[in-house]
C-alpha cells in the first residue's frame, strides 16, 4: 500500500483567522488574586471548554506570549467567570493591557479566595493540574473545585465573526 | 500520556457539571473520516477549538465511551465541519449511535479524502498530531493541512438547545445619531 501524497498547503495566519471566524465561542474571564501582593490579575479567553465530568475538569488555551497568564497562574487557584451578553465592558476592560484591570469592574472574593465578576452567568473555581505547549499556545487543564450558577436566567456573550453577540434559540 | 489528577476536592456530580457547563454556548462541529472500506464515519462535538496559528493547530475533546472515535482514530486524519444553522437534522443524524449514520447525507471528498458535508460553515482538514487521555475524555490535537470557508452561519448549542448567533446592536453615540439625522 502506498501512502497518498498530500498536497500540504501552507496555511497563513490570515487564512486561519478567516476560517476560524466561523466558529462561535463563549467568552470567559480568568482571574486570580496574587498570594503575595494581594493584587488581582485577569484575562479573557474564547477557548474555555468542558473537558471531563469524572473527575470534573475544564480546559482553555492561552497564547504563549501572554503576560497575564504567568501572573494569574502564580496563584495556582483561579476563577472562571462566564460572561453574560451585557458584560462587553467587562470583556474590554480585561482584554486591555496594563495593571490592576479588575479595578474597572465589580467583583467579590469567593470562598476560594478568587475574584468572581459580578453579573456573570456562572463561576468556576479551579486549580491548575497540567499545562502543555501546543504550537504557539499553552493548553491549561484545571480541576473544578466548585461551580456556581447565577440566579435567574440571562443570555451569554458570544464572540463570532469578529463581533460580540448573543444566543437566539432556534424556533 | 494519561493526565488524571490524583485528588479532586469537590463532589461535583456529572448532572451538576452538565447543568452548569450547559450555560457555555458552543459551536457544533462534525468530525468526519472515511475508512479503507469506503465507510464514512462521523461524530459531533461541542468542544472544537482553535489552538495555534503558527503552526496551525486545532483541538477537540471526545468522550472515552464514543464508539465512533476509535474507528476515526485509526485513520489519523479528519475533517472538522463547522455546522451551519440549517444543519440541525444532519447534526441529529450524526449524533446517533450505530452504523449508517451517514446514510443520505450529501458530501464530497476533501483534499485528504475525508468527507466535507454539504452546507457546512467551514471545513478544516487535519492530521492527528497528538492525543491525550484526560479524565473521561480524549483531547485530540490536529495539525491543519487545509482549510476552507463554506456557506451559511454557524449553528450554536446551549443548555440542550440549538440556536443562532444574535448580533448585539451597539447603540450609536449621540453625535453620530445627530449627524445621521441631519444629513
Amino acid at each position: 500500500m502506498t501512502a497518498p501524497v498530500l498536497e500540504r498547503r501552507r496555511i497563513d495566519s490570515d487564512t486561519y483567522r478567516a476560517v476560524m471566524r466561523h466558529l462561535p465561542t463563549g467568552v470567559a474571564a480568568i482571574c486570580s488574586t496574587d498570594p503575595v501582593t494581594g493584587a488581582q490579575n485577569g484575562m479573557i479567553v474564547g477557548t474555555f471548554a468542558s473537558l471531563s465530568m469524572e473527575p470534573a475538569l475544564v480546559t482553555f488555551s492561552v497564547m504563549h506570549s501572554s503576560t497575564s497568564w504567568p501572573r494569574i497562574s502564580e496563584a495556582g487557584t483561579f476563577s472562571v467567570s462566564l460572561l453574560a451578553e451585557d458584560q462587553q465592558q467587562v470583556c474590554r476592560a480585561l482584554s486591555a493591557k496594563g495593571e490592576d484591570k479588575l479595578s474597572a469592574v465589580d467583583w467579590s472574593e469567593s470562598g476560594w479566595g478568587t475574584p468572581h465578576l459580578h453579573g456573570s452567568l456562572a463561576w468556576f473555581d479551579c486549580r491548575i493540574e497540567q499545562q502543555f505547549t501546543a504550537g504557539d499556545h499553552l493548553v491549561v487543564i484545571a480541576s473544578v473545585l466548585d461551580m456556581t450558577p447565577a440566579e435567574g436566567a440571562s443570555a451569554p456573550l458570544i464572540f463570532h465573526g469578529g463581533r460580540f453577540g448573543s444566543f437566539r434559540e432556534t424556533a | 500520556m494519561d493526565i488524571t489528577p490524583s485528588a479532586v476536592p469537590a463532589d461535583i456530580t456529572p448532572a451538576y457539571y452538565r447543568q452548569i457547563l450547559g450555560k457555555l454556548p458552543t459551536g457544533v462541529t462534525a468530525i468526519t473520516g472515511v475508512n479503507d472500506d469506503d465507510e464514512k464515519l462521523g461524530l459531533v462535538v461541542g468542544t472544537f477549538q482553535s489552538l495555534s496559528l503558527e503552526p496551525p493547530l486545532v483541538m477537540f475533546c471526545v468522550d472515552k465511551s464514543s464508539s465512533s472515535w476509535p474507528k476515526l482514530r485509526k485513520l489519523q486524519k479528519f475533517t472538522a465541519n463547522i455546522l451551519s444553522d440549517d444543519q440541525i437534522s444532519l447534526c441529529r443524524s450524526l449524533s446517533r449511535k450505530g452504523p449508517q449514520k451517514f446514510e443520505g447525507l450529501p458530501c464530497s471528498a476533501g483534499p485528504l479524502g475525508t468527507p466535507h458535508l454539504d452546507g457546512a460553515a467551514a471545513y478544516i482538514d487535519c492530521v492527528v498530531t497528538a492525543e491525550v487521555l484526560v479524565g473521561d475524555h480524549y483531547m485530540v490535537v490536529g495539525s491543519v493541512t487545509n482549510m476552507d470557508e463554506g456557506s451559511g452561519d454557524a449553528l450554536l448549542f446551549r443548555a440542550g438547545k440549538f440556536g443562532q448567533y444574535l448580533p448585539i446592536e451597539i447603540p450609536a453615540p449621540a453625535e453620530a445619531t445627530a449627524a445621521r439625522s441631519a444629513s
